[in-house]
């Protein structure tokens, strides 16, 4: 195991994060962005394993919570993209502070979306994105489902969503309207660029043939994205333990390469 | 001939959550949730990949625990929305 640091940054310090230091100088930097709400949860230990191994092959990597979620301050209906992107940058800065000459980014659900939108606007040499969230639209009505099916597994029956004055409770978390809002405009390929960084797109599911909206995604970014459909359990929607061996080697052996 | 409904939900659900079964291994009327240990998580996928295989959506109002009680239930509503 690699030693790791705490370590709180952005302004105000309002942000908690961890660095996995590599036992030599390290060569990059990857800062990680979880997902959204119980997908953090249940990507939790994921994530940490993938920064461990980045950190095992020479990367210092960061994983922080963003503002208003996890150890970092705020509450939770503090969170919203646009500040979320700010928390990346953020992180970057911190990575970039450190000396590191080339620092990507790791992202997974949305994350990788706000990671992906941070890259158009900001420099970033290198992006992982694992299963990216591709339309805010579709995850907001998403989510809603999966909160209808918990209550009906609850009580017999789906109650309907619910909100109370600004606040929508997107399947036990508090956001605002604007937030939600915020949200629902995500919408990936209308994001691509020319100047995408290197950048590998990972499909996580059950099948091997990769989603039309993924290759949309692909096919929008020049120059075109590497892309890997790795069969595996969706990891971040599952409470128990999954075995995401494959994912980390694929996204490990497309690392060393940057 | 064309697949039963049933046998592309059975199909479905054990591709969806990596069971380590046949599809064939699933009777119409299992009891879903306590055979196959189906949580809110797992009936997501499940939901999903009948809106996806089918084509359809599901409104709030139809999510009760009967609805998705057996493969026969499941069909049932699919039908029903297929109409």
């Amino acid at each position: 195991m690699n030693p790791r640091q705490i370590i709180r940054f952005g302004p105000d310090h309002a942000l908690h994060g961890t660095l996995h230091l590599p036992e030599a100088a390290p060569t990059k930097g990857l800062v990680i962005c979880a997902p959204f709400g119980e997908e953090a949860k249940c990507a939790y230990r994921p994530l940490y394993e993938m920064a461990d191994l980045a950190a095992a092959k020479g990367a210092t990597a960061l994983r922080f919570d963003y503002f208003g979620t996890g150890n970092s301050k705020g509450r939770f209906e503090d969170f919203a993209p646009s500040r979320a992107r700010d928390d990346i940058r953020a992180a970057m800065a911190y990575a970039r502070g450190q000396g590191l000459k080339k620092v990507g980014i790791l992202g997974l659900g949305l994350g990788a979306t706000l990671a992906f939108e941070t890259a158009a606007e900001s420099e970033v040499d290198f992006l992982v994105m694992w299963q990216p969230m591709v339309s805010g639209e579709e995850f907001y009505r998403l989510n809603i489902k999966r909160q209808l099916l918990r209550q009906m597994l609850t009580h017999g029956k789906a109650k309907g969503a619910r909100s109370q004055g600004d606040i929508i409770d997107l399947d036990g978390y508090p956001l605002r309207k604007q937030t939600v809002e915020q949200l629902k405009a995500l919408s990936l390929p209308g994001r691509a660029q020319a100047n995408t960084p290197p950048t590998l797109i990972v499909q996580i599911s059950f099948t091997s043939n990769m989603a039309a909206d993924l290759r949309a995604l692909a096919d929008a970014c020049r120059p075109k994205p590497d892309t890997e459909c790795i069969v595996c359990e969706p990891f971040w929607k599952r409470i128990g333990f999954v075995d995401c061996s494959a994912v980390y080697d694929a996204t490990s052996n497309w690392l060393d390469r940057q | 001939m064309a697949e039963r409904i049933e046998d592309q939900i059975k199909a479905m659900i054990v591709e969806r959550l990596f069971l380590s079964i046949s599809p064939d291994d699933i009777a119409d009327d299992d009891a879903l949730m306590e055979k196959y240990e189906i949580d809110s998580v797992r009936l997501f996928e499940i939901v999903i990949g009948l809106e996806e295989i089918f084509g359809i959506s599901f409104e709030d109002d139809e999510f009760s625990t009967e609805a998705f009680e057996t493969v026969a239930a499941i069909s049932d509503l699919v039908k029903k929305k297929q109409e």
